[in-house]
């Protein structure tokens, strides 16, 4: 006759085993990478959209001489898409829900910023990539004008653009590629787990 | 700080790789005991010995475990439905050690069945079992049972 409890010798003997000795030094550095990575990838957002503005305001403000409206005007959507955008990616990492440090709350925790990613990524295209896009182009075409003086952009200036559309094109279907081979499939496995918890 | 951490390790090393076993493949084992350490070592200053070592670390292993190690945990669950089917024959049940019964068992389990199952036979109570999971009382009271009924159906008769 064997029960449940009879098991808890076993386990107690697989708790036991010897283990190897931990090199320390290693968790600790371990440790200050990831909080160096985290960090390092905040920096990088941050000082590329500060970059992106401060340039902006630069080329338009202090080295075009006097620019026209609609020079301005590009240099201003530019700006505050550049805000909107590092707001977006702000949002995204922070979770209203409460950690109690239980595994419920973390998995809820985790649901919530994944939901924001997936979300994100589905709208990618009409809330960035299309707007990035019609800025980027704006933005190149008063530059154009600026320089030249001219309205009708020129052959080489054309083939830019479409180089352009077709990074953004690619940049599409790569999102799509890792929300439908990553984000989702991690989502489904969190959705899982919370149920098996709520069942 | 540092020694305090160590001592923890030293004495409950043990139970972190059992976690680990539970929650990777062979291979990826090493890889989740260290995620474990890393996560232990950054949330140390919430352990301020209130609660039980044991409680601690399920706390953070369970977690490091079943919310990080997606891969891993994916194909743990292909090796649960292979074992679970192969479970359907008591034929292949005789004669096998308590740790080959334990191991099986563990793996046809659901994850969050299996780290009750881990809490339980380590000696937690419910209480503890529910503030590190975040279920009712209630709740892992039932799973336990349900446990105990399951275990038995499968291997009373046959041990």
């Amino acid at each position: 006759m064997m029960e449940l409890d009879d098991l808890k010798t076993t386990w107690k003997k697989e708790v036991n085993m010897t283990t190897q000795t931990v090199d320390f030094n290693s968790i600790k550095s371990e440790v200050s990478k990831l909080d160096k990575h985290a960090k390092m990838s905040w920096s990088i957002e941050a000082i590329g959209a500060l970059f992106g503005i401060f340039a902006t305001v630069i080329f338009t403000w202090v080295w075009l001489d006097s620019p026209i409206i609609f020079t301005q005007v590009v240099a201003v959507i530019l700006i505050l898409s550049l805000v909107y955008s590092a707001r977006l990616f702000f949002g995204i990492q922070q979770a209203e829900t409460q950690d109690d440090w239980t595994l419920l709350a973390k998995i809820n925790i985790q649901i919530e910023k994944r939901e924001k990613e997936v979300k994100m990524l589905r709208n990618l295209a009409v809330m960035q990539l299309i707007p990035m896009f019609s800025i980027m182009t704006l933005a190149s075409y008063a530059i154009y004008i600026e320089l030249t003086g001219m309205i009708l952009p020129s052959m080489t200036f054309m083939i830019g653009w479409v180089a352009g559309l077709v990074y953004f094109i690619f940049l599409h279907f790569h999102n799509r590629s890792h929300l439908n081979n990553k984000f989702l499939p991690a989502l489904e496995q969190l959705y899982k787990l919370k149920k098996q918890l709520n069942d | 700080m540092a020694a305090e951490f160590e001592q923890l390790i030293k004495v409950h090393g043990g139970r972190i790789r059992a976690i680990a076993r539970r929650y990777a493949d062979t291979d990826a084992v090493d890889d989740l005991y260290q995620e474990i350490l890393v996560q232990l070592w950054r949330s140390i200053d919430s352990f301020r010995g209130d609660a039980k070592p044991e409680t601690w670390i399920y706390r953070i292993g369970l977690n490091t475990a079943l919310t990080s190690v997606r891969k891993q945990i994916r194909l743990r669950e292909g090796k649960a439905a292979i074992l679970n089917s192969q479970l359907g024959s008591e034929e292949s049940l005789g004669g096998r050690c308590q740790a080959e019964i334990l191991s099986e068992f563990m793996d046809s389990l659901a994850d969050v069945d299996s780290s009750i199952m881990m809490m339980y036979l380590d000696g937690l109570n419910g209480q503890e079992m529910s503030s590190v999971l975040g279920m009712k009382l209630n709740a892992v009271q039932v799973r336990i049972n349900r446990l105990k009924k399951m275990f038995s159906d499968r291997y009373l008769e046959v041990e």
